[in-house]
């Protein structure tokens, strides 16, 4: 089963991903910052990670750069509530930038895209 | 004596009053050859008439002659004989009882040779003259415009009272070495000729009026002289030897047609055997050329004729300088005003976008505090309606909640999209180094696919004044956009110039490989402002070079290959 690191500091949307993910047949691991995040993503072997911009401490292209650094080939899906991060040259780091959204169709898509059977 | 004197006043005759002595008021006393007294008038005569530079020699020849011709005879005139340079001069001499018989006039007119200048023009005319370049130069110096200038030039150099030449043509130094023809003024035949010239006698206007009433009156018989001053082309180099010395001398001088064809351009186009050449100059550089003749009346120029042109051609160039320098000065200062007007309104839109960078930050900060929450009720409610059918008891509640969270998150879309393109601080950045530091660093992260970025044309320390941030991200975006469209292996040419106070940068496919472009989706990216579509980097770097005053677009002429092109306004300073 592949594993989906979900990263965001918003608990109530980490347990929707969760459920709405594991339904998908995903494993989910769940970090509420960027620590946390690096931490799960050095302790586990992760397929996949959705990760949320700003959050506090690290924010999120922070993680993804430091993340990408050891880990070229996981895919990163960048999940923010403001699409203007997408001008940053930062976010291109990034496999695809999905803006937040109760419709989680696009995310589901993009996830199902990019992980590797 | 009174008849006498009359006849020899007339404009026909030159004569050179050189003073009168009595006992109360001496202006020389000439006794046993003692000089004690000379007035400036006798000075000026020796020397430029009589050739003696030593006045106290003058008076002695002067008095010889006088002494060795009988002192009686002065009454009925004596004859002097001058061989000042080359040409013999022949003098009558006068003397006439004056005051009640205490004091003696003497006239001395020339009766042949070399007409003596201005300054053997009788004490009348020579008034005259100065009078009227006494005017002449009171006009110039108040003229700032350069059409009236040239007009007062032209007008001078043919108003009867002074030079009375019948043609005036003025050129003007321009490009290179060339003289170029500007400007003329004159009749183009004799029919033409007595028509000013009747219609001018006919109105007795002072030369002001003259000046001023011109356009309104014979300027309409102008247009054949200056359909011919305007062909005229002088070029340094090929000029005739007697011109180049005439603009080396500096001064003055009459040129006559030759008998080499080659050296006859001026006389082939203008149809004179002779015309009179006045460089006008300012601080010893020569700016124009006023050329004058005689065409209709065929009169001989004089030296004194070229005397008073000299005078007259000294106003002329200092007034043709000064009204140039104020024409340039007025331009300066239209764009002055154009430039505080571009000033104005570009304050006038930083202060609005300032306002909406302000609403704009406010209304991202709101609209990511509602998505959050938003996104998870709306994202339940989808999972929970997906769990049950149509029948559900709570299906047609939650098919609402989905609903309205939909329409939340559309009208929180639009209502960030207005940041997108808020502006951030601006200031002066080096274009030129900011693009050196993009496309390097995009050959870097394309290094194993995509596109190369090559610099073909690359204009060093080129300012913009915007927001490097907001640039830097225009350029990513573009390059980006642009590798992507091309493909693996293609090569991109850039381009960095400064055009017509525009900096100007382009991104060219180069060689036949274009790889899999596709310029309609490049063009709908670059316009498609939708803030619902996700695929808006090129619109929003479109808003942001709009934000710039700038813009930016695709081009492709025929068989050409596909270009972006970003234009910037160019900071000087």
């Amino acid at each position: 089963m592949q594993k989906i690191l979900v990263v965001d500091d918003e608990v109530s949307l980490g347990k929707l991903y969760e459920k709405e993910l594991t339904e998908e047949g995903f494993q989910v691991l769940l970090a509420e910052n960027g620590e946390k995040a690096l931490r799960i993503a050095q302790d586990n072997k992760i397929d996949l990670m959705v990760l949320d911009i700003k959050m506090e401490g690290k924010d999120g292209l922070e993680v993804l750069n430091e993340f990408r650094q050891k880990n070229a080939d996981t895919p990163v899906i960048l999940n923010s509530a403001y699409s203007t991060y997408k001008d940053d040259f930062s976010s291109w780091l990034a496999d695809a930038y999905i803006v937040k959204s109760s419709n989680l169709d696009e995310l589901k898509s993009k996830i199902h895209e990019l992980v590797k059977f | 004596m009174e008849s006498v004197k009359n006849e020899l006043n007339s404009d026909l005759d030159i004569i050179w009053k050189i003073g009168y002595y009595n006992s109360r008021n001496p202006f020389f006393v000439y006794s046993e050859g003692q000089l004690f007294h000379y007035n400036d008038e006798f000075a000026e005569f020796s020397k430029r008439i009589l050739g003696f530079e030593d006045i106290t020699r003058g008076f002695q020849w002067v008095f010889g002659e006088i002494q060795a011709q009988s002192h009686d005879n002065l009454k009925d005139g004596i004859v002097l004989r001058s061989n000042a340079g080359n040409d013999e001069r022949v003098f009558q001499v006068h003397r006439f009882t004056i005051d009640n018989g205490t004091g003696t006039e003497i006239n001395i007119c020339q009766i042949s040779g070399e007409p003596p200048g201005l300054a053997g023009y009788n004490r009348n005319r020579f008034y005259n003259i100065t009078s009227v370049i006494s005017q002449l130069g009171r006009k110039l110096s108040n003229s700032y415009r350069l059409d009236e200038t040239f007009k007062i030039i032209l007008i001078g150099a043919t108003a009867g009272d002074a030079l009375g030449f019948n043609r005036a043509f003025l050129m003007l130094s321009g490009e290179g070495d060339a003289f170029k023809g500007e400007i003329a003024i004159g009749p183009s035949d004799g029919a033409e000729a007595a028509a000013i010239w009747s219609e001018i006698d006919g109105q007795q206007k002072s030369l002001d009026e003259l000046i001023d009433n011109y356009n309104n009156a014979t300027s309409s018989y102008d247009v054949k002289v200056n359909e011919l001053v305007r062909r005229i082309k002088l070029h340094k180099r090929n000029m005739p030897i007697p011109l180049r010395q005439i603009l080396n001398s500096h001064k003055p001088g009459v040129l006559f047609k030759s008998e080499n064809p080659a050296d006859n351009y001026l006389f082939d186009i203008l149809g004179v055997e002779s015309l009179a050449v006045a460089p006008l100059t300012v601080e010893g550089n020569i700016t124009g050329l006023l050329l004058a003749d005689n065409f209709i009346t065929g009169r001989k120029i004089t030296s004194a004729d070229l005397e008073i042109l000299a005078i007259f051609a000294n106003h002329a160039g200092v007034a043709l300088e000064r009204s140039r320098l104020y024409e340039k000065l007025g331009e300066k200062i239209d764009q002055l005003a154009k430039a505080n007007n571009t000033i104005r309104v570009s304050q006038q839109k930083l202060v609005e976008s300032e306002k909406l960078n302000a609403i704009g930050k406010m209304a991202s900060q709101v609209a990511h505090e509602i998505r959050n929450p938003l996104s998870v009720v709306g994202g339940f409610a989808r999972n929970i309606r997906r769990k049950i059918n149509n029948e559900h008891q709570f299906s047609d509640s939650l098919d609402i909640i989905i609903k309205e969270v939909d329409r939340i998150e559309n009208v929180l879309e639009n209502f960030t999209s207005i940041t997108r393109a808020a502006p951030e601080s601006k200031s002066v950045i080096d274009f030129s180094e900011l693009t050196m530091d993009v496309f390097q660093l995009l050959n870097d992260g394309f290094q194993n696919n995509q596109s190369t970025f090559r610099f073909a044309e690359f204009q060093e320390n080129i300012k913009v004044f915007g927001s490097e941030k907001q640039l830097r991200n225009v350029l990513l975006v573009a390059g980006r956009q642009f590798s992507r469209h091309g493909g693996a292996g293609s090569d991109i040419d850039i381009k960095l110039v400064i055009d017509r106070d525009e900096v100007e940068l382009s991104f060219t496919y180069s060689g036949d490989h274009e790889g899999n472009i596709d310029a309609k989706k490049i063009f709908e990216n670059i316009f498609n402002t939708s803030p619902l579509k996700r695929e808006t980097d090129l619109a929003i770097a479109n808003e942001i070079i709009n934000q710039h005053f700038g813009k930016l677009g695709v081009q492709r002429g025929k068989n050409q290959p596909l270009s972006i092109v970003i234009n910037l306004p160019y900071c000087k300073e």
